[in-house]
């Protein structure tokens, strides 16, 4: 047995293809981790004069002293908002797709969400710019529309897509059998829907919902037109009528004037490190959620 | 039920996937409370017959039924039936057992959540019962609350059984469930046939003419989606033992 293996490496070791797939593994994994050893490199210079102090401080005024605390905020407050708007229409659309829809119009929906979530982030933006800010501010009668739960609300319509299409995927992976094996006890597909194929594809859709909200937290150009870019903390600290400000909108209105060195320009570092370390967590968790859904 | 209307009648049907006629010309019934074993080659359309009855193929693309399926005299197809009520009447027990990823109780007790009418504080005991009635209670008892996925195939199947008697359907379907059990649990699922023979209607697909002579009052030929005329075996028909060479 041991021998046969050894075979087969040696076998791979010649083949050109083996090569060239490898290679691209091992870049895949190089740049990522490049990008992280990157990212902390370059924080280094705040995170040894400021510590800790750099993620709980709420000014971000040059050019010695920096807060991420107003834009962590921001980021997580818009990905929540987006949660709770999006996650409930998500999940009943998801059920109803493919618990319900007989297979012409299920493909027809999966393709127009398949297509939602590729729409790139700048049309959103526009659209977000636009429409939604000026519903907000008539609505909620405020002066200006560009505020957290403008940002939360386009996260919403943008993630929709995802979580749904992924949450979908996940009910359909359910194996048939289960189903008849509930229609057998004569329940009908309603509580075969939510006691047998929802449960079973919890994790599934749990994994979608971590991916959708990882889309949120690093959304860029789409939160950046809407969220009113101010650096504070709305006073009182729910008040999401307030305008804002996330991590990636920071980076993207600060990023070309601060490039090139200074401590400014470690701040913002800094910044893309604790998005990426949240950006990870969530993709990490969502792996091990379609993971466990995988082997189960 | 009545014992004048066959629990089954099948009138001149036919099924179809697409184009495609699966089922033809079915002409047949299935009296009250008795036993018949549906006997054919794969392929024959046994287990299209099966899910037929119990309306199993509904969103299945394509799938359409002619001519008329009754069971208690009613048309299970016409538009006033629906299907999970039938299915509360008509059991099915599929070939490959299915338990739900939870404990083995759980599972016992899956369908009764969705019944209206059931005594709470007596569901335990109807657990018990069936489980013994499947001969499973004396492997299990102590272990009521492991998972159920975990048991062997043949207990896996015991299990399904238990979980199906537990609602009391009139008519029980059954698909070659015994077909890649142990003895053990292939007796025990004989054995419930043979004392549930006076109670239920039974359907039982098998390729085993042994077991289908043991526990069944009239076996039925199928080929080619037809019912094959032959008179119900106690001893084999002279016209039957080339039939049953093909098998």
């Amino acid at each position: 047995m041991k021998t046969a293996l050894l075979n087969s490496h040696s076998e791979n070791l010649r083949s050109p293809m083996f090569w060239a797939v490898s290679t691209s593994a091992l870049i895949a994994l190089v740049a990522g981790l490049g990008l992280l050893g990157f990212l902390i490199i370059e924080s280094v210079p705040v995170f040894s004069r400021q510590g800790l102090g750099f993620l709980s401080g709420t000014e971000w005024f040059g050019p010695d002293e920096f807060g991420a605390w107003p834009m962590i905020y921001g980021s997580l407050a818009t990905a929540f908002l987006a949660s709770l708007f999006a996650l409930p229409i998500a999940l009943g659309s998801a059920v109803y797709t493919a618990e319900f829809l007989s297979p012409k119009p299920r493909l027809a929906v999966k393709a127009a969400m398949e297509y939602l979530a590729g729409v790139p982030g700048i049309v959103y933006g526009l659209l977000g710019m636009t429409l939604l800010a000026q519903w907000v501010r008539n609505v909620f009668d405020l002066i200006d529309g560009n505020s957290l739960l403008t940002a939360g609300l386009l996260l919403a319509v943008m993630i929709l897509p995802t979580v749904t299409t992924l949450s979908e995927d996940a009910l359909r992976a359910v194996p048939r059998r289960y189903r008849e094996t509930a229609w057998s006890l004569g329940m009908n597909r309603v509580a075969t829907a939510f006691c047998v194929s929802l449960p079973m594809a919890l994790p599934g859709i749990c994994g979608a919902v971590f991916l959708g909200v990882g889309r949120a937290l690093g959304e860029t150009v789409a939160v950046m037109l809407v969220i009113g870019g101010l650096d504070r903390i709305p006073v009182p600290w729910f008040n999401l009528f307030a305008p804002g400000q996330s991590i990636p909108s920071k980076l993207g209105r600060e990023a070309a004037e601060a490039l090139g060195g200074g401590y400014h320009w470690h701040a913002l570092m800094a910044l893309g490190l604790v998005l990426f370390v949240l950006a990870l967590s969530l993709s990490l968790a969502g792996r091990w959620f379609l993971t466990r859904q995988r082997s189960a | 039920m009545s014992d004048q209307i066959p629990a089954v009648e099948l009138r001149i049907a036919h099924v179809f996937f697409k184009n495609h006629r699966v089922l033809e010309d079915l002409n047949r019934q299935f009296p009250s409370r008795s036993v018949t074993a549906i006997f054919g080659p794969s392929g024959s359309g046994k287990t299209t017959l099966l899910r037929t009855l119990s309306r199993m193929n509904d969103d299945v693309e394509g799938f359409r039924v002619e001519g008329r399926v009754l069971i208690d005299g009613e048309n299970i197809y016409s538009d006033a039936v629906e299907a999970s009520r039938l299915r509360q009447k008509v059991g099915m027990l599929f070939q490959k057992p299915c338990v739900f990823p939870k404990s083995i109780y759980q599972n016992v007790v899956f369908g009764l959540r969705h019944r209206d009418g059931i005594d709470r504080k007596a569901v335990p005991e109807m657990a018990e019962n069936v489980l013994r009635e499947v001969r499973l209670w004396d492997e299990v008892k102590d272990r009521l609350n492991e998972w159920a996925p975990n048991l062997s195939q043949g207990q896996q199947q015991r299990l399904a059984l238990a979980r199906l008697l537990i609602l009391e359907p009139e008519i029980l379907l059954m698909d070659e469930p015994t077909s890649s059990l142990d003895p053990r649990s292939a007796e025990a699922i004989e054995s419930l046939i043979e004392r549930h023979a006076k109670l239920r209607t039974i359907l039982l697909v098998t390729h085993n003419l042994e077991q289908a002579r043991r526990v069944c009052g009239e076996i039925v030929f199928m080929d080619c989606g037809r019912f094959l005329e032959s008179p119900p075996v106690q001893l084999p028909p002279p016209a039957g033992e080339e039939l049953l060479k093909k098998y």
